[in-house]
């Protein structure tokens, strides 16, 4: 028998969605440099780290396309090519970066600069309309340990944190104790708004469901509601005038109320509008009493994504350097927008499967271009690429900042040695930003 | 009258932005100028003339007619922030058209993109076709978007026309919108500006208006639950003087902004 020497690694940060737990324990075997335990994460989470140890599907060495098949190559070789590809293309797209740390993301920035690309980041797909709608009306928001602490409400509108984000209800939204409210659920009242009765909604103290894509009205109704004004109409959005003036009734009743949520509401008809209303509705229930919103976030550092795009660019998402300055438009310059009207002329996609994700015309449209992917694993995407670049796991295999999704920066850790030639996404894009520069002749 | 006539030689491998198209920029210009104006071909840019040939003289802004020939639907941005002459387009056209217009005419024979109109200052926009989303919108994060002038759509528009429309009584400015039907969120945040549809509209009509009016002619799929009836009128009298006769419902609204309100929604009864 073989000995194992273990070591243990405490307070690690998870590296998986938007509640960004910090109190996970990971054992790893110093030797092959295998995960062997998590405890504290979910089995989300838990499955992402081991999906870091040796499998056929990781890649351990770049990757180039000949005749038809992926073949090893060396790093010099892949960062020449992948460079090649991108600084002979009018219109790149660089998108991803929701599932690495900030310095690969800011990396990226500068890269679509030099370009003169595209920059966009998985909020496209997700809570790119809840930028929009905060862009609109602004966004009364708190951190994620005062509604611990406090909030005696709880809405969760088009969320299922029971599934989507295992540890939130645990960690700072039903369950927990917080310094104020000291018997956990007992002191909490959840309220799930959604069209299906999902697992949320069967541990909620009441469950209102909504028709799919008619939420706009319904927050619409409550709203005007709450300023006095009489409805003439029996139901709305298929809830009866009776069970929305109750709802009204508990959310202006509440001490500390707080609503998440999530794609239920972004990626829904309306879309943006939806989060304009439910934010005008929270602004408003402040006359009445404290009232906050936070979108549940997916992918552990996407808020990073749109925070480092930000103060590097002044936008969120959708960003379009072609002109040499950062523009900003969704729905012009993003992702499946672009790729729908076949706009793009290369694809560089950084920790992201847009190929499992995206709508299938834009992806055949992506297909159709050159494409490269930095990415560990082998998905829809690296698959079809041109050029494979294989990271270290960010949050497992190096170190980083992530943004929770209350915008709380944490300090990702190393928990294990990546595989041997593999290098981490801001050392990849560090040397591809250099390439192109000698390429460009700057 | 000066007269420039451009008729499209290729179609652009990507979306080519034209901003340098409007009378501002072609008032006094040779030929062999306005052929080495800039256009943008994603990170690359381009000559006019690479693209479009070029016939006609040019003069004084007021006095310049551009007419541009051909299929513009991959072509944007035409007649930005233009503030006198006129532009006619026969055939379709692309994203941004007239954005920030603040003068003189444009004239779209077919069909327009998204944001045509967008943040318009004054001046005229005709669409002879169907256009795009975002008609006379604010640009995202704007809290102003059409300030004045008129935009007038022969067919359907898009979701979210007007969006932040505003006027002002005092400076007599009245941004107006006619259409022939029209998407989701028409006049979503309006702040006085005045919209009349000849046919349907789709849901959440005149969400969160302030103030200002809506008219539609045709049906609305679903009113929003916060507009309140107020009865039924024969005449309704536009800010512009303009009169509509017909029977219409006349609703208040958006009620989820304040308790009273002077926006107004009149629906064909």
């Amino acid at each position: 028998m073989v000995e194992r020497k273990i070591k243990t690694v405490y307070d690690v940060v998870c590296p998986f969605c938007g509640t960004l737990c910090d109190d996970l324990e990971v054992d790893v075997n110093i030797g092959d440099q295998e995960v062997i335990e998590v405890r504290n994460a979910c089995q989300i989470g838990t499955a992402k780290f081991y999906s870091s140890n040796p499998s056929e599907h990781r890649y351990t060495k770049p990757l180039i396309r000949k005749d038809g098949k992926l073949e090893e190559v060396s790093w010099d070789e892949a960062i020449e090519k992948t460079a090649e590809i991108l600084v002979n293309s009018t219109r790149p797209l660089l998108y991803g970066f929701a599932s690495t740390e900030c310095d690969a993301q800011g990396k990226g920035v500068e890269l679509a600069e030099i370009l003169g690309g595209v920059l966009d980041n998985t909020a496209s797909v997700c809570h790119g309309p809840t930028l929009l709608a905060e862009q609109d009306v602004g966004v009364p928001s708190s951190t994620l340990g005062e509604y611990k602490n406090r909030a005696d409400l709880v809405i969760f509108w088009g969320s299922n944190p029971v599934h989507a984000h295992p540890r939130h209800l645990g960690r700072y939204s039903e369950f927990v104790r917080g310094y104020f409210k000291k018997d956990g659920r007992n002191d909490r009242v959840v309220v799930v708004v959604d069209p299906r009765n999902t697992h949320t909604a069967q541990i909620a103290d009441l469950y209102i469901q909504v028709n799919p894509n008619e939420d706009y009205e319904l927050m619409n109704a409550m709203r005007a509601l709450l300023r006095g004004v009489e409805i003439n109409e029996k139901e709305i959005s298929g809830v009866p005038i009776e069970g929305i003036k109750k709802l009204v009734e508990i959310v202006k009743g509440c001490n500390y109320g707080v609503i998440f949520f999530g794609m239920g509401l972004t990626q829904s008809l309306a879309h943006h509008r939806n989060i304009d209303t439910a934010i005008c509705l929270t602004r408003e229930l402040n006359d009445h009493t404290k009232f906050l919103i936070t979108p549940m976030r997916g992918h552990y550092n996407i808020s990073g994504a749109n925070t480092v795009f930000t103060w590097n660019t002044g936008y969120g998402y959708s960003i379009d350097f072609s002109r040499g300055y950062p523009r900003y438009n969704p729905g012009e310059y993003s992702s499946v927008d672009l790729l729908m009207r076949d706009e793009i002329d290369a694809s560089f996609i950084v920790a992201s499967d847009p190929a499992s994700n995206f709508p299938a015309d834009s992806v055949k449209n992506m297909f159709k271009h050159p494409l490269i992917a930095i990415e560990p694993h082998e998905t829809p995407t690296s698959a079809f690429a041109d050029v494979v670049l294989p990271p270290a796991i960010a949050g497992i295999e190096c170190e980083g900042t992530a943004y929770r999704m209350d915008h709380v920066p944490l300090r990702l850790r190393k928990v294990k040695d990546a595989p041997k030639e593999c290098l981490t996404d801001a050392e990849i894009i560090e040397r591809i930003i250099e390439k192109a520069k000698e390429l460009k002749g700057e | 009258m000066a007269e420039i006539k451009l008729t499209l030689k290729k179609q652009p491998d990507f979306p080519l932005e034209a901003d340098a198209i409007s009378p501002d920029n072609f008032a006094g210009k040779t030929q062999d100028e306005i052929k080495n104006f800039e256009l943008y071909l994603g990170n690359k840019t381009v000559k006019l003339g690479d693209y479009f040939e070029i016939k006609g003289k040019s003069g004084n802004a007021e006095e310049l007619t551009i007419t541009i020939d051909g299929d513009l639907s991959n072509i944007k941005r035409i007649g930005e922030k233009m503030t006198a002459g006129e532009i006619i387009i026969n055939g379709d056209v692309g994203m941004h058209v007239g954005n920030r217009m603040k003068g003189g005419k444009l004239k779209v024979n077919g069909n327009a993109g998204d944001w045509a109109g967008a943040m318009l200052e004054g001046g005229e926009l005709e669409i002879n076709g169907d256009a795009g989303h975002y008609v006379g919108a604010a640009y995202r994060g704007f809290w102003k978007g059409m300030e004045d002038g008129i935009i007038k759509v022969s067919g359907k528009i898009g979701n979210e026309a007007m969006l932040w429309a505003r006027n002002s009584k005092g400076a007599g400015k009245w941004p107006t919108l006619y259409c022939g039907g029209a998407g989701t969120f028409l006049g979503i945040h309006n702040h006085g500006g005045t919209i009349i549809v000849e046919g349907d509209v789709d849901r959440c009509t005149g969400a969160d208006q302030a103030w200002g009016m809506i008219v539609i002619k045709g049906k609305v799929s679903r009113k929003l639950p916060s507009y309140k009836k107020i009865g039924e009128v024969k005449e309704i009298e536009l800010p512009n003087g303009e009169k509509i006769e017909g029977k219409f419902i006349e609703y208040s609204g958006d009620h989820s902004v304040k308790k009273e309100t002077n926006g107004k929604l009149y629906i064909a009864a």
